[in-house]
């Protein structure tokens, strides 16, 4: 099972914070490929592996910057507001070391004011296992 | 922020007892007022949109008995 390993200065404070590349789904990449469309490079972002999350949330910029086409519509609730819709777009997702995945969902959702561009959810989580060692100040993810 | 694929989420809306009746957990493809069809998982529910309409606005919505709220708890650091 194919996993990379990250140590933090202060896991504690930071989180679970890694770069991640999002890009097109496989099968909009291969459709681009048959079309012969300029596929866009995958954007690389920081993101925070968040098990307070159900789904995976992506800032708008990095939505406008792949120029994703939206699939699906999803209501979120956050700490901050009320239940409310938002637009769901199918990503391609890679962590360090090549690990990732081809197909997922992400929602749109303004983390405003935040170093973070993406939150990863119990979603993707939901496909690998997360170990989380506060005392050596590592996680690692394997799928 | 404006959500988009309004009028196929009514029809999905519209349409939920007979959706359901397909089965739960399935994914429905709906482009305007057509739902086109009900698949297992969420990426060949995608790969026939693709393949049928392009890389246009489609909707695939998973089928459930009440629709899924996403929590998020966590308000990151800054």
């Amino acid at each position: 099972m194919p996993s990379f390993t990250t140590q933090l200065p202060d896991l504690r404070r930071s989180g679970p914070v890694c770069r991640v590349r999002i890009g097109l789904s496989e099968p909009t990449t291969n459709l681009f490929r048959q079309q012969g469309k300029a596929i866009p490079a995958p954007v690389e972002i920081t993101a925070l592996i968040d098990t307070g999350a159900s789904g995976t949330a992506v800032k708008p910029e990095v939505i406008q910057q792949l120029h994703l086409t939206p699939r699906d519509v999803t209501t979120i609730c956050t700490p901050s507001s009320a239940a409310h819709p938002c637009n769901v777009y199918d990503v391609s997702l890679v962590f360090a070391n090549g690990v990732g995945l081809p197909v997922i969902t992400v929602i749109e959702v303004p983390l405003e004011g935040q170093v973070i561009q993406r939150l990863i959810g119990r979603d993707v989580l939901a496909h690998g296992i997360l170990i989380y060692s506060g005392y050596t100040n590592t996680f690692s993810l394997s799928f | 922020m404006p959500v988009a694929l309004e009028r196929e989420y009514k029809v999905f809306k519209e349409h939920h007892s007979e959706l359901l009746a397909k089965g739960e957990g399935k994914f429905a493809l709906i482009k305007g007022d057509i739902i086109v069809d009900v698949f297992t998982s969420y990426e060949d529910a995608l790969k026939e949109g693709l393949k049928r309409f392009g890389d246009v606005p489609f909707l695939i919505h998973e089928i459930q008995r009440e629709e899924d709220v996403n929590f998020f708890y966590t308000h990151p650091i800054r």
